[in-house]
């Protein structure tokens, strides 16, 4: 648990994406959708096999009512062809 | 503490704090890494007091293209109040008067008995945080911990709690820790357990180095004060 905190970049970043989702629900922009698509496909790009074909993703959001979690997809993204992504 | 000395503190510690988030970007994209390696270079021309105040002021510049870049801060509080010390820091630096600088730095200091008060306010007035079912939400399914290890103490709820009413009580009473001295420090070294607690379960480690930083400043602005 130390070692986070001198260097925790990749939970930082998820921090960023989080605020991103929220800005995409409460004011949405096309950075905020830029952002994400960016950084996923950075992320897949970074894999064994890099990655090619389509990129979609969809927010879902949870909350407690009551007793109970519910999720709803508050967002949906139109895919992307990852070619089209810039990720340096 | 005198005012130089205690501006000077804070201007190393936060160009500490600086360098350590601009180290964590520069395995970003292409513009990211040429916005935070221009930053760290002027961190470190701030660590070495090279050029003062220009690096400062560069550095306060540079902060609004980064802004520019995330459209709006990258890292929420931890940023906003990195920010708002490097811009008061600036300003101090650039002040033609000794009046004027204590002005600056003293609303570094205000800011920061502000930011435990407020955030104290903020959570007493809302029965969730008074029952304790907040925290338990942050535990139980927020994207907040750093591991899944956390999240069975959603399933205690009384420690949650006593936990949520410490916290708020030690934020809503912080002012109070500005009489004297002593209960400043015993107040700021109780702090910097809760912000490096927060770095350890949730990794918001920024937040621990940025509110760090600016103790300086409240410890100078208390001495301002009361004497």
């Amino acid at each position: 648990m130390a070692a986070r905190l001198p260097w925790n970049p990749l939970w930082n970043e998820s921090l960023f994406l989080v605020s991103l989702a929220e800005r995409l629900i409460d004011d949405p922009t096309a950075h905020s959708e830029d952002e994400i698509f960016k950084r996923i496909a950075a992320d897949l790009a970074r894999g064994p096999e890099g990655a090619e074909g389509w990129l979609a993703f969809r927010l879902v959001f949870v909350a407690r009512e009551d007793d109970t979690i519910s999720r709803e997809v508050l967002f949906e993204a139109a895919p992307r062809a990852l070619a089209g992504i810039g990720v340096r | 503490m005198t005012l130089p000395d205690a501006i000077r503190l804070t201007e190393v510690l936060l160009a500490l704090a600086l360098l350590q988030q601009s180290l964590e970007h520069l395995r970003g994209f292409r513009d990211e890494r040429a916005l935070f390696l221009a930053r760290a270079v002027l961190c470190g021309l701030v660590l070495l007091g090279f050029a003062s105040p220009w690096p400062l002021v560069a550095m306060a510049g540079l902060s609004l293209l980064i802004l520019y870049r995330f459209q709006g801060p990258y890292n929420g509080g931890s940023d906003r109040m990195g920010l708002l010390s490097l811009w008061c820091l600036t300003l101090a630096s650039l002040a033609p008067s000794t009046p004027l600088k204590e002005l600056f730095f003293g609303y570094l200091g205000a800011q920061l008995v502000l930011s435990y008060f407020i955030s104290g306010w903020v959570k007493v007035v809302n029965p969730e945080w008074r029952s304790g079912r907040a925290l338990r939400d942050v535990f139980q399914f927020s994207a907040y911990p750093v591991a899944e290890s956390l999240r069975p103490l959603a399933n205690r709820p009384r420690l949650l709690t006593i936990m949520s009413w410490a916290v708020m009580g030690f934020e809503l009473l912080f002012p109070i820790a500005m009489l004297t001295k002593p209960t400043l420090i015993a107040a700021l070294v109780v702090a910097g357990t809760f912000h490096l607690a927060n770095a350890c379960l949730f990794g918001l480690n920024r937040f621990f180095w940025t509110w760090l930083s600016v103790y300086p400043a409240i410890l100078w602005l208390q001495g301002r004060l009361v004497h």
